[in-house]
């Protein structure tokens, strides 16, 4: 299929959609773009987590654990011609006015050491995870997923990104608000 | 005069034979250091170990079905290979973590030409701390990690190929580079 026909194919997909389902992806994906820095975050459901990771032929038990939790799919690009710092270290992510600690690769990694998870999953399910750090360079595109404890309130990222090989550049400041972990549609 | 003229252009052939063309978009050139190990085994049990590669600028390519940039590159790969049969730059190609029945299905489809060592579960790739999947490094003739690649590139473009027929050209030595 080409671009053009994906294109047509999208236009009477959304066309075809009822309201409902318009507004709840309009939410689930927010974009930031400064000129210097674009990023992008989708919220996944745990239908969309299970049938990735049913895909890769994910023991059940791992599968479980994933779908319980709260996922976005980042996808960052630097425009610049400067390198640009990832560092989820200088992510803030804010219910109201307290903190959620991001489920890092550590509390990951302790969840399937408990399952005996096979390696090859493990290795896989890190791979699919955002870079806790990375300097990004001119051009340069990657991405993964972000993961918090799923919860149904509100919140909002407040993500810092130092600039310049040494990252004493100005960072760059970027802000979501009124984010939700996305759920499965309703029956 | 006349052996002036001559003195400068062969200054000018002699520089030009030399000098590196641009590094394409996306290639980055890496303080060398000595690659990590790499020995595994393809589909077919076909055993490679990295450091019988030596004398030949090697293509390491870490990849994975699932991610869609490595599944948009593979087929420039191919081209590559084809482009670059019998050439002095050996692909290596390393799946991360995937089993055969998943590799051997997307290989038919895609790049039927290629075949890939198979990290079944993940430990080769982690020695190498690839920025991300795909990750492709390319490894002087003496063992080093000369550059690295981000992300995905169209390999079988114009100034890719002019940069690796570059590097195993004749009468290039890499270690100027």
């Amino acid at each position: 299929m080409n671009l053009g026909t994906r294109t047509f194919a999208a236009v009477v997909l959304t066309l075809l959609l009822p309201a409902n389902h318009l507004a709840h992806a309009a939410s689930a994906t927010r974009e930031f773009d400064d000129g210097r820095l674009w990023l992008r975050l989708t919220a996944r459901t745990p239908q969309q987590i299970a049938a990735f990771y049913i895909g890769r032929k994910f023991p059940a038990n791992m599968i479980d654990v994933a779908r319980k939790q709260c996922f976005f799919t980042v996808v960052i690009r630097n425009r610049s011609d400067k390198i640009i710092w990832l560092d989820l270290a200088r992510w803030r992510f804010i219910d109201r006015n307290a903190d959620i600690n991001r489920l890092d690769r550590a509390w990951w990694q302790q969840q399937w050491q408990r399952l005996k998870a096979p390696m090859a999953s493990q290795s896989t399910f890190r791979w699919t995870l955002l870079p806790a750090s990375l300097d990004f360079h001119p051009g340069e595109t990657e991405g993964g997923n972000l993961t918090l404890p799923r919860s149904g309130r509100r919140f909002s990222i407040e993500a810092l990104f130092p600039t310049e090989a040494d990252g004493s550049g100005k960072p760059i400041r970027v802000r979501f608000d009124d984010l939700r972990c996305a759920e499965d549609p309703k029956p | 005069m006349t052996r002036v003229l001559g003195f400068w252009l062969a200054c000018l052939w002699f520089t030009n034979g030399i000098a590196a063309p641009t590094l394409p978009a996306g290639i980055l050139k890496l303080q060398p250091y000595t690659a990590p190990a790499l020995q595994l085994s393809d589909m077919d049990g076909n055993p490679f170990d990295l450091r019988q590669a030596r004398g030949h600028w090697v293509f390491v390519h870490f990849w994975a079905s699932w991610c869609a940039p490595c599944r948009r590159e593979m087929p420039t790969i191919q081209r590559l290979h084809e482009q670059f049969a019998h050439s002095r730059l050996q692909l290596v190609l390393i799946n991360t973590a995937e089993d055969d029945d998943t590799v051997f299905t997307f290989l038919s489809a895609v790049a039927p030409q290629l075949t890939s060592l198979m990290d079944r579960n993940g430990l080769a790739t982690e020695r190498w701390r690839p920025r991300g999947l795909p990750a492709t490094y390319l490894v002087d003739p003496q063992g080093n990690v000369r550059y690295q690649a981000l992300g995905g590139r169209p390999w079988d473009q114009g100034d890719y190929q002019q940069f690796l027929r570059h590097l195993i050209g004749a009468g290039v030595n890499p270690a100027t580079r």
